[in-house]
């Protein structure tokens, strides 16, 4: 996990970053590191003004303070909604009920139980939206199935495109 | 009639750990542990300069990397004959101290106090704490995470305390918060720190720096003095039983840490000794030429017992036995031994090596064996410890404004570097031919605690553990996960790389603890 400074969480709207970006996921297993594959590319594809892009990787409790840190977060990650491969969701976590919520958990705590946590550890942020993709496999592999790969800019500039749009709406 | 019943996995949050028991009329009489992810550090370091070890070995671990950190740059430090300044050897103590309370907390919050807290009694809550509230809220609603998936019997708490407990829960987490903060000021980042390296310590030593760590050791301090500890206490009369449930080997290593101005591993705050056969206040020296590590049952070439220091890593994956009773290779982790013994490591190991007072008293006040509640009562007492102790390394710094660093020409030689992680001695072998690495082998605290047998069919510590275990219900086998949690497990720093199976996944699930 990258890009977290020392700084104390709660520290006030002042010093928190307007948005971040959060990618999550195993580089390791394939589709699952989708949301890492994105992180990267949109690096390559500018970090738009007032926003913090960090590979989240498979980081549990230490995503709390850089989530305490945003006003609104945007995670990308493989999300088993039930769609074909490669559907891609947007959600806000706010309009999920979390028991049903279809977040898929190869990470060594999920993101269901960080967001749990992240609530009763007023860790929150203002607001978090979550862009997933269906995975196709889930397996030992670098690289995404084709399909996923073929929507990896798209999921990026949408991402991008709301990043944009949050900041100039304030 | 014996049947085998499986665990997989057997940790929450951490991990990648099988165990399979063989029971007879309840009672388990055989054990297995196994490592089901291969690491293969080894072989991504070989040929690298040596200083890429320092941050390649800490991706082992995401709960405890600064050890690693530490314990690469000792060995380094070692083979290339380097001194460290004072103010590096001072601040690897407070670094390594935060870690060890992050570690701990983490540990008894949310790894272990969740097979004896049970958070669903905040559904009961009368009062006006608003963080209780809002918790008694969501699990009435039904949403129960992160508390559940769980074998949700033998709760013993009365309902106060679940929700005193379930309280400190949700502040440990901002303890660990802390914890990161505290580390990220060391070590530049969090949880892999990048201020830790052969020669020092990077962070520049000012009055600043000195006064933002004693905030994080007082606020640590505190959590441990009012809550971790009188939790643990509290908790520990209902569980009494488990003062004599989960005795393993009886012998004790601790290779020691946070060593004092003479540089002594042996008069450290957490000294360097081991105890053998039970016989737990009698501490010897410690000679690490007797360390050698089995393959046997371990997914390697087979080979004679290797001193790490000329170890080999050559992974020969020979499947997952059908029956473990079959005599096959069975686990990733190798089998370190001590003098050909099964060794113990962890808070317990180092608090009876220090003879530790405030443990020998409360274990004979309790009359409690070397059990799972005497591992739990020694992780908090040597977090207590450590949180008394890191107020006075902060004021031994000199804020100088300098860099700890010394400078050194890289070269040849080998060096090991011995330390403590939360979870127990870790161990970092090193050779270097012209700055590169041409071995480099590690034996992490896991690596001892969840060894397999040796070549002469010696289980591992928590093998140990197991073996006479009464269980009540084999469907739910609380006992077992008690025990193996006692130990800390952290199975990711075991091994890694990943090998998941479909079927694998849905077991996790079905399991659910």
């Amino acid at each position: 996990m990258n890009n977290l400074s020392g700084k104390k969480p709660n520290e006030g709207a002042k010093e928190k970053v307007p948005i971040l970006i959060v990618g999550i996921g195993n580089l390791l297993l394939k589709d699952d590191g989708f949301g890492i594959h994105a992180v990267r590319r949109i690096y390559e594809l500018g970090v738009p003004e007032g926003v913090e892009v960090m590979d989240g990787g498979t980081s549990g409790l230490d995503l709390l303070t850089p989530f305490s840190r945003a006003k609104k977060v945007i995670v990308i990650d493989a999300v088993k909604g039930g769609g074909e491969p490669a559907t891609v969701y947007r959600f806000s976590t706010d309009d999920v009920v979390f028991e049903r919520m279809p977040v898929t958990s190869m990470h060594q705590l999920n993101l269901h139980e960080v967001i749990a946590l992240a609530r009763q550890t007023g860790n929150m942020p203002d607001e978090m939206i979550v862009y997933g993709i269906e995975p196709k496999a889930i397996e030992l592999d670098l690289e995404l199935s084709p399909e996923l790969a073929a929507k990896l800019d798209k999921v990026c500039e949408l991402v991008i495109q709301e990043a944009k749009q949050s900041i100039e709406n304030g | 009639m014996s049947q085998i019943i499986t665990v997989d996995p057997v940790n929450r949050i951490e991990g990648h750990l099988k165990i399979q028991v063989e029971v007879e009329n309840n009672k388990v009489v055989n054990a297995w542990t196994m490592g089901t992810l291969y690491r293969g550090l080894e072989q991504i370091l070989r040929g690298r300069k040596a200083e890429d070890a320092v941050l390649i070995s800490q991706r082992a671990c995401g709960v405890c990397p600064i050890p690693y950190a530490t314990a690469g740059s000792k060995a380094i430090e070692m083979a290339y004959g380097i001194d460290i300044p004072e103010n590096a050897r001072i601040l690897r103590n407070i670094i390594n101290g935060f870690q060890f309370l992050g570690s701990h907390i983490l540990h008894f919050y949310h790894l272990v106090a969740l097979d004896y807290v049970d958070p669903t009694a905040v559904a009961q809550y009368t009062g006006n704490d608003p963080e209780l509230l809002d918790l008694k809220s969501l699990i009435q609603s039904g949403d129960t995470a992160p508390f559940t998936p769980r074998w949700d019997h033998d709760f013993r708490l009365p309902t106060d305390i679940n929700i005193v407990a379930t309280k400190h829960y949700i502040e440990a987490v901002r303890m660990y918060q802390r914890v990161g903060e505290a580390i990220a000021l060391l070590g530049g980042k969090f949880p892999h720190v990048v201020g830790i390296v052969a020669g020092g310590m990077t962070p520049k030593v000012t009055p600043t720096l000195v006064t933002e760590l004693i905030g994080y050791a007082k606020e640590l301090k505190d959590f441990i003095d009012t809550k971790y500890v009188p939790d643990v206490l509290a908790v520990a009369p209902y569980y009494i039983d488990y003062g004599n449930i989960g005795v393993g080997p009886g012998n004790f290593l601790a290779y020691g840490a946070f060593e004092g101005a003479d540089r002594d591993p042996y008069n450290g705050l957490l000294p360097r000794g081991v105890i053998m056969d039970g016989d737990i206040n009698n501490v010897q020296e410690f000679d690490q030429s007797r360390i050698v590590e089995h393959v046997a049952y371990s997914y390697y070439q087979d080979g004679n017992p290797r001193h790490p220091g000329d170890g080999v890593t050559e992974p020969k994956f020979t499947g997952v036995p059908s029956d473990p009773r079959r005599g096959e290779k069975y686990s990733w982790l190798k089998a370190p031994r001590y003098n050909t013994k099964a060794m113990e490591v962890g808070p317990l190991a180092r608090m009876l090596v220090r003879q530790d007072p405030n443990l020998l008293d409360l274990a004979a006040k309790l009359k409690i064996g070397p059990s799972v509640l005497a591992r739990i009562a020694a992780r908090a007492l040597e977090a207590q410890l450590i949180a008394n102790n890191i107020l006075n390394w902060i004021t031994e710094l000199k804020p100088d404004g300098k860099v700890p660093c010394a400078q050194y020409k890289p070269g040849s030689g080998r060096g090991y570097g011995l330390d403590e992680a939360p979870r127990g001695a870790i161990g970092h072998w090193l050779e270097a031919e012209g700055g590169r690495i041409t071995n480099y082998q590690m034996i992490i605290p896991t690596g001892w605690n969840a060894s397999p047998r040796d070549i002469t069919g010696q289980p591992g510590p928590y093998e140990i553990a197991m073996i006479g275990t009464e269980i009540k219900d084999l469907s739910r086998p609380i006992e077992l996960t008690r025990i193996i949690r006692s130990y800390d497990p952290c199975i990711a720093c075991a091994v890694h790389v990943v090998d998941l199976e479909k079927e694998r996944i849905a077991a996790k699930f079905t399991i659910g603890c």
